[in-house]
């Protein structure tokens, strides 16, 4: 069990020291001047000596001075309320470990008492963390605080920092559920998240009050070394994505949000599981497995990565495709409209568009005048002879 | 300090506070600046007068319409004339693009041997305003743009003395008497603090600012977070970096640092974190 040693001609700051040593499980001596601490100190051995300036009979520095003379080299933390330079400057000089000016918050002193001691236990954790990653955590919603060192600093995809509460929490629903997201209203709070956890992009908003967002974005890469830099901006009939990528971003992500572009922004910079898989000609749809209003969104995904598709096709010199629709939900006007996008498209490049699936989508294709003549098979291998 | 060095920095002084209060400093965008900031002090100021005096010097008029042109301003319509860029970056920010423009002219110099000594504290500078910022931004205080001018404007009198050192050392070079290098530093400081506390009143910098100027010794522990006691680490910090104008006492700078970060409850690990990228957060053109 470490023992600390406090010297302090005031009573009552030795209590409260007292109090907060022993809550950190510490054993603590102590003594009202420097002759009495050094009388102490031939008696006993300490872990760390926490050292007021101003004393009567033997001050400080003085104290410090015989202390260093005799070859002691414990730690010290001076505790005082003098911040004059040169004063505390001269102890530099004698080896001094920390400084904590009073009045001091009980936060301060048990964080530079276990710092000095390089214990990081829980205790250290908490002292560091703060309410604010507490505070962003609840904000965030989804992804839990947690202070401490590098090595246990918790991984989180994003980092919304906007001024308007809002704004995280539309972007919240609009990104899938495996995508962590803190958010964050003030720089304070950002740079404090940024200390506390790893971030693999950073949304900053343009316009924060009193905040140059581009000043903020240098000061949290440093930081963040490795996250990707998203400015968060109103849309307009300038080139903002040119004017931000100029100044240090690497994207920029408009406000009020659309679909499509956070859908973007995610395969940008996620591995996102996607919709459609791909293997030669054959084109797999996934389940849709999101939330109902999501629907449309997963429509809109399968008929983009289906023209990025059809054109690799078309350049590798593939006559057809085939699209295996087993799996896609049976939202009637959406496939159908998806389809006759589809079909115009492979149509366009010299492709012909077979399709595969289960009756209960062939009777839906069929049915409609539009999309009643796309070859349409029960498997894929019945697709595949057919070519 | 010597008797020589001390007598030439008590007459220098005189003249160099005289010039100033009866702005007679000669240097060129003072007067500008300080039109400009005098109108922003009215708080019903009039664009229209605002846009007059900017317009008299090119460099700032381009260096306005780029800045409202900026991402950070996230522009609707690509501006091209003062009135809406104005308008558009607000009198807050403003105030800081005067400051940091007429502060730049004042460290040019077209002597070589001033102009190599006025950059290295131009750099100084540079790293305390934005390590002020960053402070500012760790530790909530509501004026980072304030902290950031304050730290531009700390060191403010060492060019305007070294200029008026040149003047005098090419005079004096005539009767082939020499003014010699430690000498010169000797004069610089001992005067500049007050001389930039001088030109930093008559530019009616707020009162905190001043404050920051006139003492980057010591610490007021009376106002915490005052903007003065965010630039006095600054300071520190941007010396520990190898920002530095002269020898420093290591001992001396980490105290300062210990004291700071305590009094304002910044994070050391942070403030080393955010020091060692410094020179990546330079304007461009100085990194």
């Amino acid at each position: 069990m470490p023992r600390i040693l406090t010297i302090d001609d005031s009573n009552t700051i030795r209590t409260i020291i007292s109090k907060q040593m022993i809550e950190l499980g510490f054993e603590v001596d102590q003594a009202e001047d420097g002759e009495q601490g050094l009388a102490k100190l031939e008696e006993i051995s300490v872990d760390l000596i926490l050292l007021d300036v101003t004393m009567p009979v033997m001050d400080g520095p003085t104290m410090l001075a015989k202390l260093r003379e005799r070859g002691d080299k414990t730690p010290v933390i001076m505790l005082t309320s003098e911040s004059k330079r040169s004063i505390v400057s001269g102890a530099v000089k004698l080896g001094i470990d920390d400084y904590i000016l009073k009045p001091f918050k009980p936060d301060e002193l048990r964080a530079k008492v276990l710092k000095t001691l390089k214990i990081d236990g829980p205790g250290n954790a908490a002292a560091s963390a703060g309410p604010i990653a507490a505070n962003a955590a609840v904000a965030g919603g989804m992804a839990s605080g947690g202070g401490g060192n590098s090595a246990s600093r918790q991984f989180v995809d994003v980092l919304v920092i906007d001024d308007m509460e809002n704004v995280q929490k539309r972007l919240r629903t609009l990104l899938p559920a495996h995508v962590t997201l803190n958010g964050c209203v003030s720089a304070r709070e950002a740079m404090q998240m940024c200390q506390e956890r790893v971030y693999r992009v950073l949304l900053i908003d343009l316009v924060i009050p009193d905040v140059n967002s581009v000043a903020l974005m240098k000061q949290l890469r440093v930081l963040q070394p490795h996250a990707v830099m998203v400015a968060l901006a109103l849309r307009s009939a300038n080139d903002v994505t040119g004017e931000c990528k100029g100044q240090g971003f690497s994207d920029v992500l408009f406000k009020p949000f659309e679909s499509g572009a956070v859908d973007e922004f995610l395969s940008g910079h996620f591995d996102v599981e996607d919709v459609l898989s791909v293997d030669g000609n054959l084109l797999e749809c996934a389940a849709f497995t999101g939330k109902e209003e999501k629907v449309e969104r997963y429509f809109s995904r399968i008929k983009t990565l289906c023209h990025e598709s059809f054109d690799k096709l078309a350049s590798a010199c593939y006559e057809d495709a085939i699209l295996d629709l087993t799996k896609i939900p049976p939202h009637n006007e959406r496939l159908v409209r998806m389809l006759i996008d589809l079909e115009k498209e492979s149509k366009r490049l010299g492709l012909v568009m077979r399709l595969v699936g289960p009756p209960a989508i062939k009777k839906m294709v069929t049915c409609v005048a539009d999309t009643a003549s796309l070859p349409f098979f029960e498997d894929r291998e019945s697709a595949r002879g057919a070519a | 300090m010597s008797a020589a060095g001390e007598k030439l920095a008590i007459e220098l002084e005189k003249i160099l506070l005289k010039r100033v209060t009866a702005g007679k400093l000669g240097l060129p965008s003072m007067a500008t600046a300080g039109r400009c900031l005098e109108i922003l002090r009215d708080p019903d100021y009039k664009t229209s007068k605002l846009v007059e005096a900017i317009e008299t010097e090119p460099l700032l008029t381009l260096r306005i319409i780029a800045e409202a042109n900026s991402a950070a301003l996230n522009p609707g319509v690509r501006i091209s004339t003062l009135d809406p860029a104005v308008a558009r970056i607000g009198a807050q920010r403003l105030k800081a693009i005067f400051v940091e423009h007429a502060a730049e002219e004042v460290f040019r110099s077209s002597d070589r041997k001033l102009a190599d000594a006025n950059k290295k504290v131009w750099e100084h500078s540079i790293a305390v305003a934005i390590l002020a910022r960053d402070i500012a931004s760790v530790i909530n205080n509501p004026e980072p743009d304030a902290c950031y001018v304050a730290g531009l404007l700390h060191d403010i009198g060492k060019p305007v003395v070294g200029a008026t050192l040149l003047s005098i050392d090419q005079k004096t070079r005539a009767q082939q008497k020499w003014l010699d290098l430690p000498l010169w530093l000797e004069v610089i400081e001992l005067t500049h603090r007050k001389v930039a506390v001088a030109v930093a009143t008559e530019w009616r910098m707020p009162a905190d600012v001043i404050s920051a100027i006139r003492d980057c010794s010591d610490y007021d522990s009376s106002n915490r977070n005052s903007i003065a006691n965010v630039v006095r680490l600054a300071n520190a910090v941007a010396k520990r970096e190898g920002y530095i104008t002269h020898a420093i006492d290591v001992d001396d700078v980490e105290a300062m640092i210990m004291v700071g970060t305590s009094m304002l409850g910044a994070d050391n690990t942070l403030l080393q974190k955010l020091g060692s990228t410094l020179r990546q957060r330079f304007p461009q053109g100085m990194q």
